[in-house]
């Protein structure tokens, strides 16, 4: 590109763009543009990309992956309905009776109206929130909603395991509450984890969060790579040193250089396993790898292929072994 | 671009035949539906459906164009059918009309500004990180560049050096498709 035949620092074009430039900003530029044809064009262009990037944002919230899973769970309905269309008529009236029941334990149960759950059991999930916000729900794990926020808070409540990528409204916070933590944010995308020892875990992927515990108050401010534990009213704040905190959403779970044991305690975490080892000698040595939504059975192979080991499975219990020859 | 996608065929539809036009299509045929419903969920639905009704009918489904011209006239009509339902506002007038007009043999504008739009979205999706993350705060989501610095904990500075970077590189990516793109957006304004 010979565009900047006379150089100019794009800081100043940049400033002309956001309409922020100073009187010698304006008069360099104008110098610049006029100095030569193909300054003017450059400029042009720059100026169309810029107009026209706000206007793409739509883009950003479209999921293909995510919808496709959709568009599959919806189809077969009509062909279904065929065959059950007797007794459907017979179960119909059943749920009927069974929903009424539900609406009046709804209605006498206060504020019940105003809100929304959704709950996960062994299918992770994913909720989009009327303010834009999407939440990934893990397994077992439950969110508390209202179907339309107020005008000065966005308050939701978590059990179990979440990821959310906040839709940035900085005139209104998004406030989270998990068990006796509050994680308040403007605009953000990061981890929720309420784990087996009463940790509550927040991961951050982009932007900032603060994390305060209900009882002592304490707060901590953390940013894009940073981790925040709140355990029995003990608050800490670290790097995140957990590659695959958010492998339970996206699929993808990294090893680079990890000691054996940790290894299999991810693996027993992402796909629900037991693992016994009784091949001492491999706890000693790392391993290297990325897998992609993989089936377990891949994984396996490729274990036993580096670790020079076999594994018997017995339903979700997997034993590690020597290989005998 | 597939052959299958630019003959005039009766094409064979599979589900994986289904799922390969879903991930090429299925991005610009709700950004193309969310221009005239401007809600995005709707679009989202409509364009659902229109590959639910697909997959649920691939065997006795003919198409008789190409699958994405197909694609296309099923997303269109779903949304004339949408508007006229709600038929409320006066603003979706204009919509209608358009959606109306025989645009089958012609070129629908509207849907090559929205490829051209998604073309740039992906140049601006496979910009270096930071500099991507960066640009999508101040484009995408608003942010002033202070503010930007001050979530992510850097300079203003790097905030400007980083935008700068962006417009550049996307600058040089797009110039092959910048011209048509021009042309468009100067129809626009007429």
């Amino acid at each position: 590109m010979n565009e900047n035949k006379q150089h100019i620092d794009e800081q100043i074009l940049l400033s002309i763009l956001n309409q922020k430039a100073s009187e010698k900003d304006v008069e360099t530029f104008e110098k610049w543009m006029a100095s030569n044809p193909e300054n003017k064009a450059a400029f042009d262009k720059m100026r169309k990309i810029w107009e026209k990037s706000s206007e793409i944002e739509v883009f950003d919230k479209i999921d293909v992956a995510a919808d496709w899973k959709l568009v599959k769970s919806k189809s077969g309905a009509s062909v279904k309905s065929r065959k059950l269309r007797v007794f459907m008529r017979y179960a119909a009236s059943i749920v009927l009776l069974i929903g009424l029941s539900f609406v009046l334990l709804y209605q006498t149960t206060p504020g019940f109206g105003k809100l929304a759950q959704q709950k996960t059991e062994i299918n992770k999930d994913q909720v989009l929130l009327a303010d834009g916000t999407q939440v990934y729900l893990n397994q077992n794990s439950r969110l508390v909603y209202p179907n339309h926020f107020g005008s000065k808070k966005r308050n939701v409540k978590l059990e179990g395991e979440a990821y959310f990528q906040v839709k940035s409204d900085p005139s209104k916070p998004f406030i989270i509450t998990s068990e006796n933590a509050i994680i308040e944010v403007l605009g953000t995308a990061f981890n929720v984890r309420n784990d087996e020892y009463g940790r509550t875990i927040v991961t951050v992927q982009s932007g900032k969060v603060s994390l305060t515990d209900q009882k002592t108050k304490k707060v901590v401010y953390l940013t894009k790579g940073e981790k925040g534990i709140l355990h029995n009213s003990n608050l800490t704040e670290s790097e995140n040193d957990e590659p695959n905190f958010d492998a339970w959403k996206t699929g993808i779970l990294r090893f680079n250089k990890t000691p054996i044991p940790v290894v299999f305690k991810y693996i027993e975490d992402y796909y629900g396993v037991k693992i016994t080892n009784r091949c001492e000698r491999i706890d000693t040595l790392t391993f290297n790898s990325i897998f992609n939504n993989d089936d377990i059975k891949d994984v396996i192979s490729e274990l036993e292929l580096h670790l020079n080991v076999k594994t018997v499975k017995r339903g979700k219990h997997l034993i590690i072994s020597e290989k005998s020859n | 671009m597939t052959q299958s996608s630019t003959n005039y065929s009766i094409e064979l539809l599979t589900e994986k035949r289904i799922e390969e036009l879903f991930k090429e299509h299925y991005a610009v045929l709700t950004a193309y539906a969310h221009k005239f419903l401007s809600d995005l969920d709707d679009a989202r639905e409509i364009v659902q459906n229109v590959f639910v009704q697909l997959i649920d009918h691939k065997d006795t489904v003919k198409i008789h164009t190409s699958a994405k011209a197909h694609l296309y006239t099923s997303v269109r009509n779903a949304c004339l059918n949408a508007i006229k339902q709600k038929n409320t506002h006066a603003k979706h007038h204009e919509n209608i009309k358009y959606l109306n007009s025989d645009i089958g043999t012609g070129v629908d504008k509207i849907l090559e500004q929205t490829e051209l739009e998604y073309e740039l979205y992906q140049a601006i999706d496979e910009l270096p990180e930071q500099c991507q993350r960066i640009f999508k705060m101040n484009r995408f989501d608003g942010f002033t560049n202070q503010e930007i610095a001050d979530q992510l904990g850097i300079s203003k500075r790097t905030v400007e050096t980083q935008i700068s970077k962006a417009l550049k590189i996307l600058r040089n990516k797009i110039g092959p498709m910048l011209a048509s793109l021009l042309i468009l957006w100067l129809m626009e304004k007429m």
